[in-house]
């Protein structure tokens, strides 16, 4: 395991400072603009007083999941997933590109163990992290939907809504540590994971001005759409599906690659 | 000069690479627009009496999507970002990339002063800043024309396209900076990406709050507003304010470049 613990000692700084700024900023949103937000329902319903009431019934359906919790914390997951998922790429660049960058394939390639123990090594160690930091992104959600929702509560589904962040970054994770195995140079690691979260981040904002069907299924932000999770209790199957497929495919994919590349020459 | 060709031909793939993101997105937003703006007048008119919180959790702040100008404006919006993050990538690796590849002992050996060779690189990386921009503009014109619309929109997508460039500049320009100022390579280059990302964060703020005031000044996101750009122009006022920022960012990012340690990583 001492691959497991070199990895784990030389990442956790950076992945405990990104889940204290996701936190932070959760608990920001919901602290700092939740109860304005929620007030703000009283302007809203007068303004709609002055419309047709079969206008003003149909909206008012929205209303209620608009002005909630869930409604609040799902505007926020746009945010969360993207810092959530630079933080997952560059943890996926990060460490398994490790060698790569510092030149040493070399050194660690040599030792008597096999590589596919080393890749598990470093995936073990990435997803002691993931989980790490979900295990306080969710313990700080659930601590907030207590706070702040009214009663009844369920935290079956708060809990699914929070979870939809840890898959929606073993996607990028995933994404991410394909990269790095097949990825003949990695200069940057931030520069890639910002890049690659971005890119997440954009076509979700595409996908939400457009509402067109098709681009769903390459937006990984969108696979596990925590609203859905908050007001029906699950995930749309096809893309949640589609979210996993991909994981796993781009995991195996990096496996193999990983345990049977050449070294390249210094 | 061949230091200036040389950063132009290494430049060249990624910056192809980064021009196909925006065409993409730039091409599949125009011309997928029409479905999007249905109802967009009543929506708009709706949406101006909300409180501002309102609008921005439903994700129309900063928006009138009544009109193709208005739409074209929430993806400019997107492109903002996909620039400064491209343009924090120029910076960062104009001033840090010869010692990720350890090569730098080979470039600064050669007689030239470490400032020459950097106002070069920097020079090369502004030249690809400055075509994505004009990209912008002609990706815009060439996806506006799918589109049976009357009215000619040159203008405005000029506008666009400047506001993007000068946007791009303060991201360029500091991460330059950044780089510079860090010895370990990888850390000038987060610095620079975390700015582009804590200005981000601060631009969704701008956004949520009633009276933001001063926060304008701190996010380049919001320096340039939809609904100025729209009406009237790029804001004087702040079109300056980034070229002198990036002024700024400029001669910090020489003089750190000076006195540095070129080591490795």
């Amino acid at each position: 395991m001492n691959v497991f613990r070199f990895e784990l000692r030389r990442a956790w700084v950076n992945a405990a400072v990104w889940t204290l700024v996701l936190t932070g900023l959760l608990v920001g949103l919901i602290a700092g603009a939740l109860p304005a937000f929620l007030e703000s329902r009283v302007a809203v319903e007068n303004m709609l007083a002055s419309f047709p009431p079969a206008f003003a019934a149909a909206f008012g359906l929205q209303l209620d999941n608009l002005f909630s919790f869930g409604g609040f914390y799902a505007f926020g997951f746009l945010y969360y997933s993207l810092f959530g998922a630079i933080m997952a790429s560059a943890i996926g660049l990060d460490l398994f590109s490790r060698e790569k960058r510092e030149k040493c394939m070399d050194f660690l390639m040599t030792k008597p163990c096999t590589r596919s123990r080393l890749f598990l090594e470093k995936l073990l160690a990435s997803l002691a992290l993931l989980l790490a930091s979900n295990a306080v992104f969710m313990t700080a959600s659930m601590l907030l939907y207590r706070a702040y929702a009214p009663d009844p509560l369920l935290p079956g589904r708060a809990l699914l809504a929070a979870s939809s962040l840890l898959l929606t970054e073993l996607v990028f994770f995933a994404i991410a540590a394909f990269a790095a195995v097949f990825a003949k140079k990695i200069r940057s690691v931030s520069g890639t994971a910002t890049a690659i979260g971005f890119a997440g981040f954009l076509l979700s904002a595409l996908y939400s001005l457009l509402g067109e069907e098709k681009l769903r299924y390459i937006t990984p932000f969108k696979y596990y759409d925590a609203s859905k999770a908050f007001f029906d209790g699950v995930f749309e199957a096809k893309y949640a599906l589609v979210g996993a497929v991909l994981t796993l495919a781009l995991m195996i994919a990096a496996y193999a690659r990983y345990t049977r590349a050449d070294i390249p020459a210094l | 000069m061949n230091l200036f060709r040389k950063e132009l031909k290494s430049g060249l793939k990624p910056f192809l690479f980064w021009s196909l993101g925006l065409f993409m997105f730039v091409f599949a937003g125009i011309v997928k627009s029409s479905a999007a703006m249905a109802d967009g007048q009543f929506m708009t008119d709706l949406i101006s009496k909300f409180p501002r919180i309102v609008v921005a959790v439903m994700g129309m702040a900063n928006v009138d999507i009544s009109q193709f100008g208005g739409f074209y404006a929430v993806l400019m919006q997107y492109i903002f970002v996909l620039t400064a993050v491209y343009a924090a990538h120029l910076g960062s690796g104009a001033v840090s990339r010869e010692s990720i590849d350890k090569t730098y002992e080979f470039l600064f050996t050669k007689p030239r002063s470490r400032s020459f060779i950097l106002a070069q690189k920097l020079l090369a990386a502004m030249v690809f800043l400055t075509l994505y921009a004009c990209f912008n503009l002609l990706f815009s014109t060439l996806a506006v024309k799918q589109l049976a619309l009357t009215g000619d929109y040159t203008a405005l997508f000029l506008r666009f396209s400047i506001a993007t460039w000068l946007i791009g500049l303060v991201f360029f320009s500091l991460a330059a900076a950044f780089a510079a100022s860090f010895r370990a390579s990888e850390r000038g280059a987060r610095a620079g990406n975390l700015a582009v990302l804590g200005a981000y964060a601060l631009a969704v703020v701008y956004d949520l709050v009633e009276k933001p005031g001063v926060l304008r000044l701190l996010t380049p996101f919001r320096y340039f507003l939809n609904t100025e750009i729209i009406k009237t122009n790029v804001h004087p006022f702040y079109a300056v304010l980034c070229v002198a920022l990036s002024a700024v960012f400029f001669v910090i990012a020489f003089d750190r470049f000076e006195r540095r340690d070129l080591g490795a990583v």
